[in-house]
């Protein structure tokens, strides 16, 4: 291609320019528009499937959710997970604000997991405090949100430029007056004048390379290639904490999160080689990542995630989230290698670098309404400093920075044509010389550098080697060559990389400690010295090109916390140093008609865009071709036009099953936003006697979740032929309070059905015959689940639990443990078993002994298990004791 | 400075007895823009070995005629 000339370029106006249309990105898009703003959004990908959601999420990682959880004990939990440098008032709002968060979320059709009676169900996976929140059909999320953003009231107000790249932000007397970028199909130029900016392009994911070697197989979603650091830095914002890197535990080699989160509700965890749990905490933080590389390196490794002890439909059960959400295809590649989580533990590893405020600490340097230091320029989401924000942590500074700039943006005079000259030589010179060295090349040797000598271990010696290849690389880079639009976008990222990689270097060195266990690892430096460096780190780009870091003391806590004490003191300055063409998709081919042999699919994508009616979808719903009728489903649950539930219930009487499973996908998806009309639940219930099992399932499912089905309607699907029915029609009888008919289902064939059915009157809380039955089951599941859920009901089983206590399956002893725990008499039991050989045994013990430390004896017993082979057992102790 | 061509394995590939001519769903939604319509055939093929195995291609097409493997060096 040819450089287009700086007149050519397609100019944009708007109020608040959001840049980059994923979790952050998109929330501060809607919020924005509905506090009226005219919205632009540039998103270098497609907003339908970009950034790290793009295939969904399958949890909560940090919601606070009244009545589980205090917005104090939150603030606490991550000022510790943060060794004690965090501005509070920022994770503040994202302890207060998620609660709204989840349930304006729920309004748009997100499902989150909730037991029987409507409650979140959360689970504890931090040090303290119980904050994850897992989302059953989490794969649906971008879904959902692109859903909202094309709502008539939205779009009005949203305007939607996809495949467009900024890569500066515009300044005018110091404040941010828009962006310079271009269209990476085309290659056009692109400015955009703006009253205010809202940076949304994630974590830096291109830093280090991945063991692999893959440069795209990272564990982010590599079109997050540190733009928004590197254009924040240019535009003189500060940026903070950039030497706390992201580093997290993944599937060796695939590098993606086969997270405990994930599989420690099951009963997964992570093991060394001898089987043992190493960790104290599955949480995510720097010391957990020390510990796990430690045991990596030591005799002890390599490190796994062990599921192969758990039954096969519990295996089922993980695998079905595992390989539906976040990264797909991870079913893909263990089946390549002929592993099986039944009968293989996963290898786990830990991943390459990156900055990431939403994992660790490393973003840019924002207030709580997600302001930075330049005027009218906002960040939000992982490119932003607010710790462990995660993803609602983005959703919520999303709406924080959307609101915000939407009350006061200002029109620009003009755009600053000298910033907008430079920006254009940026992007295009690697066209003047087309066989300088390809990007592919260049970002590999770029990111090996990173590995080599900014990666933990730190040391002065090799960060300074670092900072000799990156200034050496400055040249090669502004070499690089490319020929088309596509090209010009690698290579733009390439340069940003290189900013990221210097920025972490300089950190890396200025902060002269170490602190956040592997994080910020400083071998040469091992101790850490909260007496200088209990401040955080900021970094800025001076006037004349330098770097420049300030040491700025953390703000007086909001939540005391112990041991970390803060010093009031006045920013002080540190250390600073001198300073064959793609086509576009829709292009219609010379030569070319579109002959298509499915020009009704093709209707279709069109008439999907303009919102239409049910009127509009019901040819194609009824087409004779299943592949029109399954795309017209699709559209149906993009769209949700009125009468869409009645629609996908009468859907899931069609011939083919593909369409019967592509409606019941979508009305499982869709169950908290369809209107709980009658008719809706007469459509539904005509299907519960179809021949399909899985459409018989969904039926129950959507009824019981609408609240629309009956006890006789459940009661009845307790005799159905397959057991997955039975299960929800077990879950419909508790969600109505109405255990009465589950007596029968006690001696079901299944013990997945049996198994239910302890957990349903366990839910519903109130003494059952049935139980007796049920610990005396043959299954040792079965038994396991009956003790336990005995506890619940105020009335445990406490003769069989201490039988069960010698039960040959641990799974049952580890049950009666439970039971025994919260029946509080006897605790011998409890306290023998501190020295079973089972590990979950002894962890089950020492959490039922926790609520009586105050008996002597129970607690000299927890004292012992302090010295318990096992990390999890140790932890749990010492919490007890702790108190 | 030299350039050659040289063979790369690509991860994604597309059946184009299946593939529909005209339809572009793929090549619109793939984060890495990773995928186009051939000149030649009217039908989408992987241009660039850049690639995060993340499968919005296949979950979306009309036609199942997406496969995503995991890259070589990976797999
Ligand atoms: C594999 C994985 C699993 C995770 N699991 C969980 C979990 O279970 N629970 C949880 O709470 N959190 C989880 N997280 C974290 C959470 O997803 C993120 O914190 C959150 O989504 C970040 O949102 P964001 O908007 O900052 O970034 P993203 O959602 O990644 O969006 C950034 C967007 O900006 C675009 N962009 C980048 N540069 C430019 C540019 N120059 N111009 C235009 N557009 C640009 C990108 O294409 C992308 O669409 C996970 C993250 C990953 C990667
Ligand atoms: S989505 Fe499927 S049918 Fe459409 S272009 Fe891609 S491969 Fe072809
Ligand atoms: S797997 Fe993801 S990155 Fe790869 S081609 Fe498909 S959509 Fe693009």
């Amino acid at each position: 291609m040819e450089i287009p000339p700086i007149e050519d370029r397609l100019h944009l106006d708007c109020e608040v320019l959001v840049v980059g249309g994923g979790t952050a990105g998109t929330m501060a898009a809607i919020t924005a528009a509905e506090h009226g703003a005219r919205v632009l959004l540039l998103e270098k990908a497609h907003v339908r499937h970009s950034g790290a959601l793009a295939m969904g999420m399958d949890g909560v990682n940090n919601a606070v959710i009244p009545g589980k959880a205090t917005p104090e004990d939150y603030v606490a939990e991550i000022t510790r997970a943060n060794d004690g440098i965090v501005n509070q008032k920022t994770v503040y709002q994202t302890a207060t604000r998620g609660h709204a968060m989840v349930r304006r979320l729920e309004g748009y059709g997100v499902k989150f997991e909730k037991d029987e009676h409507g409650d979140y169900a959360v689970r504890r996976v931090h040090r303290s405090g119980s904050y994850v929140l897992p989302m059953p059909e989490g794969k649906d999320v971008k879904k959902v949100l692109y859903r909202v953003l094309r709502r008539r009231d939205i779009r009005e107000r949203v305007r939607i430029e996809n495949r467009v790249m900024p890569v500066r932000v515009l300044t005018e007397g110091g404040r941010a007056v828009g962006v310079a970028g271009f269209d990476t199909r085309s290659g056009r130029f692109v400015t955009v004048a703006a009253g205010a900016v809202v940076l949304a392009t994630g974590a830096c994911g291109r830093l280090g390379l991945p063991a692999g070697g893959y440069l795209y197989g990272t564990y982010e979603n590599p079109t997050n290639a540190g733009d928004g650091y590197a254009m924040a830095y240019h535009a003189g914002a500060e940026l903070s904490g950039i030497e706390c890197f992201q580093i997290n535990p993944l599937i060796k080699d695939y590098n993606g999160p086969a997270c405990a989160y994930v599989a420690n509700p099951f009963g997964g965890y992570q093991v060394n080689n001898r089987g043992e749990r190493f960790v104290d905490s599955d949480y995510w933080s720097g010391h957990m990542m020390a510990e796990v590389a430690r045991e990596i390196a030591s005799a002890r490794g390599p490190i796994y995630l062990k599921l192969s002890h758990l039954p096969g439909e519990t295996v089922t059960a993980v695998e079905r989230i595992l390989h539906s959400t976040e990264r797909p295809t991870r079913g893909t590649f263990h089946a390549g290698r002929g592993h099986d989580y039944r009968t293989d533990d996963v290898e786990m590893h830990i991943s390459e670098i990156g900055l990431c405020g939403g994992h660790s600490a490393s973003g840019v340097w924002v207030d709580e309404h997600g302001a930075t230091t330049v005027p009218g320029l906002y960040a939000a989401g992982d490119l932003a400093c607010v710790p462990h924000n995660y993803m609602i942590g983005a959703f919520v500074f999303g709406d924080l920075a959307g609101a915000h700039a939407a009350a006061s943006h200002r029109v620009p005079a003009g755009l600053p044509e000298g910033q907008v000259a430079e920006a254009h030589e940026l992007v295009y010179r690697p066209l003047r010389h087309p066989d300088g060295p390809p990007q592919p090349q260049v970002e590999y040797k770029l990111r090996r550098f990173v590995n080599d000598y900014v990666a933990p271990p730190k040391t002065a010696a090799k960060l300074e080697i670092a900072l000799e290849s990156f200034e050496r690389m400055r040249d090669e880079i502004a070499g690089m060559g490319a020929r088309t639009p596509h090209e010009l976008m690698r290579c733009a990222e390439v340069g940003f990389i290189r900013d990221c990689a210097e920025m972490a270097a300089r950190s890396s060195l200025t902060r002269t400690e170490s602190r956040w266990g592997l994080y910020h690892d400083r071998a040469d430096l091992p101790d850490r010295d909260d007496a200088n460096w209990l401040f955080h780190l900021n970094l800025r780009k001076l006037p004349d090109g330098s770097m420049a870091f300030v040491k700025r003391p953390v703000e007086p806590y909001l939540v005391p916390v112990e041991g970390f004490d803060p010093v009031a003191a006045e920013p002080e300055p540190v250390a600073t140093r001198p300073g064959a063409r793609v086509r576009r998709a829709g292009e219609t081919r010379a030569g070319h008609a579109a002959v298509g042999r499915s020009p009704r699919i093709l209707e279709l994508h069109r008439i999907a865009e303009e919102a239409p009616d049910l009127a509009r979808l019901a040819p194609y719903l009824a087409d004779e071709e299943p592949k029109v009728r399954r795309a017209a489903i699709a559209a149906l649950t993009e769209t949700v036009p009125e009468g869409a539930g009645v629609a996908l219930a009468a859907a899931l009487a069609d011939e083919h099953g593909t369409v019967r499973r592509a409606a019941a996908t979508g009305l499982r998806e869709l169950a908290e936003v369809l209107p709980a009309t009658p008719e809706f639940g007469a459509a539904l219930a005509e299907r519960v006697t179809s021949p399909d099992a899985s459409v018989r399932g969904t039926v129950l499912d959507v009824l019981r979740a609408l609240r629309l089905g009956d006890v006789a309607l459940f009661a009845a699907a307790l005799g159905d032929d397959d057991h997955r029915v039975r299960i929800e029609a077990i879950r419909g009888l508790v969600s109505l309070d109405e255990p009465g008919p589950l007596a029968g289902a006690a001696r079901d064939a299944s013990r997945e059905v049996r198994v239910w059915v302890a957990r349903g009157i366990a839910a519903v809380g109130r003494p059952s015959p049935a139980l007796d039955g049920l610990a005396a089951d043959p299954d040792p599941l079965v038994r396991a689940a009956a003790l336990e859920s005995s506890a619940a009901t105020g009335s445990p089983l406490v003769d069989q639990a201490v039988a069960g206590m010698a039960d040959p399956a641990w799974q049952v002893r580890a049950g009666a443990a439970r039971c025994l725990g919260a029946a509080g008499e006897p605790l011998e039991p409890l306290v023998a078993a501190l020295g079973d050989g089972n590990l979950d045994v002894r962890k089950a013990a020492v959490l039922a002994l926790a609520g009586h430390v105050s008996r002597p004896e129970v607690a000299a017993a927890l004292r012992g298990a302090l010295a318990d082979p096992d990390a999890d057992v140790r932890a749990h102790a010492r919490r007890a004791l702790d108190g | 400075m030299a350039l050659i061509d040289q063979r790369v394995e690509v991860p994604v590939t597309i059946d184009e007895s299946l593939c529909i001519e005209g339809c572009t769903l793929c090549v619109d939604i793939c984060p890495l823009d990773s995928l186009a319509i051939s000149d030649e055939t009217g039908k989408a093929y992987m241009h660039v070995d850049e690639c995060w195995y993340c499968g919005p291609c296949a979950d979306r097409c009309p036609a199942d005629a997406v496969t995503v493997n995991i890259p070589y060096l990976l797999r």
